[in-house]
């Protein structure tokens, strides 16, 4: 049988940083695929947040192939006929280090694949892991796949096989499978020319806008995104599963609510259909984690829920790389110090509680729960665009309202007290900070 | 005697302007897309049964750009003994050929005194990217060789076991066509003769270290390979319809130019092949589908 | 594969009424923008011989809600006049949404596709 210090299964972000780290380091690493290339099964938001790349490849963004860097970044608070736009332009996104790009995620995967491959990792796409190898006392020992003499042994075995991870499920490390704990993510790719994007959306160059929407998901709990690629343009929903399951709307008819809103469509117009496609992201936050090690085996990225998804916020690739490059360091030594149980693989979770990914998330520990509230995503868009429809209204004939009392009397029209409105927005802003 | 799988490179999933039908190179370059088609792994996978029934070397060949070394590379990880990429530098723009420009081409490879002498020529029934399934009857007239497409079956062994290529052909009206194939041959097989196998986890893993011959293609002999450029989407040039008869009723004038009902009743021929041909000829001609002055080959 | 084509199940619903006159929700036009083959049409599939998700169609018969049928976004599973579901593996986005939903343990079971088939996504 082969046997490779270290296998990762999976090369997304999360396998690609682990594989590459893992063998910068000297290590032995296979990293297995089972679509036919580095991101084929793989679909995202629209926007890669890579400043972790920089730690595991100085000056990534010479070399990745990204297709817009986010200078532009709306929020919409949105009605069927409303829409409250905080927009936010930055001069200094559109220079090293940026902030944000736009990248097709088949690219991307590949180009990350490619360079664990120029640090020494062995690549081998369109092989599906079917199960754990284990030595008698549990301890992960390697990987069976579906290929012929396809048993691989394993120093350590990094699990980065996605959001419905099956090999975490297998080594009983993944957290309860609940509904509310995942967001299904569908998104269209449309078709426009560059400089039709440029033009509707106040871009040059490599600039790129990213819009999240707020209120425009049925009263399902999530939101809703636009992206600017080159020459397309990424239009997709994220709703809670079990939300949608319970509102009885279908993934495409939320796209097409999008697409058809009065603030929406125009940018839109005349976009040609390129790719459909839809991916689940796991949204439980902190609490809803995987446990990230057990004896031979590691969890990174979606595989252990390590994704913020907040209403249209959406973050996972930084949170897979970085925990990917720290998978791929802490395997790589304990298999070279020959130790790989569950004690000596702990190190992986104390880097990243020490770093980003965890910190961020017990951040936002409380968001998940509070964006899921029907409030958030139904009620209070309705009452800032109703409010903000009639500060901006000029009312005359009729003589003008004070703010405050056009705030009551919003609120009134809703059904929103507005001490419930007071407690949620501390809370919101307590959980944030 | 060698078995050889003639493989083409081609774009899976073509980006295709909705209107006109045509290709679009505007979008991305799809790096991701390049493969060979359902039929050409049928053709691989037969290559390698006949291989393993006679015990012969198997060898793949592609005439293509530096890409279809990639595609040679996985017909060497599912068993192919040895891979050849044909380089033609006469080719148009991503590697268009006319198909009796690739026969040529992938002859000079596979005739006996080339550099992979082949007995058994196996092609894809028609590659996926407009393909009119031309190469392997170019290619069979090219090596001398017996021909037998659009195959539905193809097996290496006789009804008493022994080594004998036996086709089953699809004909029109549903009807089949057993032939027993004489070699040296070049057969091409629809898509669902056979599924390609899957290449064992080791040669996966070896893959890299796979070495593809490269060949230089010949000259083409008419001085030009590349398919004519046409500035727009491709039209079936208009047929020449005979004038209706004068003395026919205005009705039956019109129907005879529009109608497909009034072209005369079906004809069956019986006369040797030579003149069967040319009699398939005359009544293409006839109808406007060949130019009238076709004196070339 | 050929598909026949299938008319939507329910028209585009709106769950939230319109609360005043002069506020409807203009929403998406009453016929889809695509129909839902040509959306699918968009995205290639190599279809393995065998399914990687087989529906125990038996213990549908008995659930009432069905939230697979809504949630799948490929529109996969369709029931049955006689109560039972039909699914079918060949569009499948391999998204898992199914087995979160379906509110009996096991009837779903559930696996990835062999190495090289399924979902091959290029825009997302």
């Amino acid at each position: 049988m082969t046997r490779f210090d270290v296998v990762v299964v999976g090369a997304g972000p999360a396998g690609s940083a682990a594989a590459l780290a893992a063998a910068r380091t000297g290590a032995s690493v296979l990293l297995v695929e089972r679509g036919p290339f580095p991101g084929a099964k793989n679909m995202h938001g629209g926007v890669i947040h890579g400043g972790v790349l920089e730690r595991l490849i100085p000056r990534w963004w010479e070399r990745a192939p990204v297709q817009r860097w986010v200078t532009r970044r709306t929020t919409m608070v949105m009605t069927g006929t409303q829409s409250l736009s905080l927009d936010f332009r930055s001069a200094g996104w559109t220079r090293p280090p940026y902030n944000g790009a736009t990248a097709y995620r088949s690219e991307f995967d590949s180009w990350l694949a490619g360079e664990a491959e120029r640090a020494g990792a062995r690549l081998v796409c369109s092989t599906t892991v079917t199960g754990l190898l284990r030595a008698p006392d549990g301890t992960v020992r390697g990987v069976t796949t579906d290929r012929e003499g396809g048993d691989i042994e394993a120093g350590v075995v990094i699990a980065c096989d996605g959001v419905n991870s099956l090999l975490t499920g297998e080594a009983g490390l993944s957290a309860a499978r609940d509904p509310g704990n995942f967001a299904l993510g569908a998104k269209e790719v449309l078709a426009l020319s560059r400089e039709e994007i440029d033009e509707r959306f106040g871009l040059s160059g490599r600039e790129g806008a990213e819009i999240e929407m707020l209120g425009c998901t049925a009263g399902i709990p999530g939101g809703a995104f636009l992206h600017t690629y080159l020459d397309t343009v990424a239009v997709g929903v994220v709703v809670s599963v079990d939300g949608l399951s319970a509102s009885g709307v279908r993934p495409e008819e939320l796209i097409a609510r999008v697409k058809a809103h009065p603030s929406i469509a125009p940018y839109l117009r005349g976009a040609e259909l390129k790719e459909y496609s839809a991916h689940l992201a796991p949204q439980g936050g902190y609490d809803a984690l995987a446990r990230l090690a057990g004896p031979g085996l590691l969890v990174c990225g979606d595989a252990a829920g390590l994704c913020l998804a907040a209403g249209p916020w959406l973050e996972g690739v930084n949170f897979a790389i970085g925990s990917g490059m720290a998978a791929g360091e802490v395997a790589a030594r304990s298999v070279r110090a020959g130790d790989v149980s569950t004690a000596a693989l702990a190190a992986y979770r104390n880097r990243l509680e020490a770093s980003f990914v965890l910190s961020d998330h017990r951040r936002w520990r409380e968001v998940p729960r509070l964006l899921r509230s029907q409030a958030v995503h139904e009620k209070y868009p309705r009452l800032v665009c109703d409010a903000a429809e009639r500060v901006l209204t000029v009312p005359a004939p009729r003589p003008r309202k004070g703010l405050s009392s056009i705030l009551r009397e919003t609120a009134a029209a809703n059904g929103t007290r507005l001490r419930d409105l007071v407690r949620d927005g501390w809370q919101i802003l307590r959980s944030f900070t | 005697m060698t078995i050889a799988a003639a493989l083409k490179l081609v774009d899976l999933r073509p980006d295709i302007d909705p209107l006109t039908g045509t290709v679009r190179l505007r979008h991305r370059r799809a790096t991701h897309t390049l493969g060979v088609s359902p039929a050409d792994m049928a053709a691989l996978e037969t290559a390698l049964r006949i291989g393993e029934a006679w015990g012969q070397e198997v060898v793949a060949v592609s005439v293509g750009p530096p890409e279809a070394a990639e595609i040679l590379r996985d017909a060497l990880s599912v068993g192919a003994t040895r891979a050849v990429r044909v380089e033609l530098p006469t080719a148009g723009p991503h590697g268009s050929a006319g198909s009796s420009t690739v026969a040529a081409a992938l002859a000079s490879v596979l005739k006996p005194a080339g550099p992979a002498p082949a007995g058994v020529v196996v092609c894809g029934n028609a590659s996926t990217d407009r393909g009119s399934g031309a190469v392997p009857a170019f290619l069979a007239d090219e090596l001398g060789a017996a021909q037998a497409l659009g195959l539905v079956s193809l097996e290496a062994r006789g009804p008493d076991g022994s080594r004998e290529l036996r086709a089953v052909r699809r004909l029109d009206g549903g009807r089949r066509e057993v032939l027993r194939v004489p070699t040296p041959a070049v057969v091409s097989v629809e898509a669902g003769v056979a599924r390609l196998r899957r290449a064992p986890l080791e040669a996966m893993l070896e893959r890299g270290s796979l070495s593809v011959e490269t060949a230089l293609a010949p000259a083409p002999r008419d001085g030009f390979s590349g398919f004519p450029q046409r500035p727009g989407p491709f039209r079936p040039r208009p047929r020449a319809l005979p004038a209706p008869d004068p003395a026919a009723s205005a009705r039956q004038r019109a129907l005879a130019l529009v109608s497909v009902t009034m072209r005369g009743a079906p004809r069956i021929v019986t006369a040797t092949p030579e003149e069967a041909a040319e009699e398939l000829l005359a009544y293409l001609r006839e109808t406007g589908h060949l130019p009238p002055d076709t004196g070339r080959r | 594969m050929t598909m026949l084509p299938r008319f939507r199940r329910r028209p585009w619903s709106r769950t939230s009424a319109p609360r005043r006159s002069g506020d409807e929700t203009p929403g998406p036009p009453d016929w889809p923008e695509h129909a839902f083959e040509d959306r699918m049409a968009t995205v290639e599939f190599r279809v393995a011989e065998q399914p990687h998700i087989v529906v125990d169609t038996e213990a549908c018969r008995s659930c009432a809600g069905r939230p697979c049928i809504g949630v799948c976004p490929a529109d996969l599973f369709t029931p049955t006049a006689d109560g039972g579901m039909v699914f079918n593996h060949e569009q499948c986005f391999e998204c898992g949404a199914c087995t979160l939903v379906c509110s009996q343990e096991g009837t779903i079971s559930w696996s990835y596709p062999p190495g090289g088939q399924g979902v091959v996504l290029r825009w997302a």
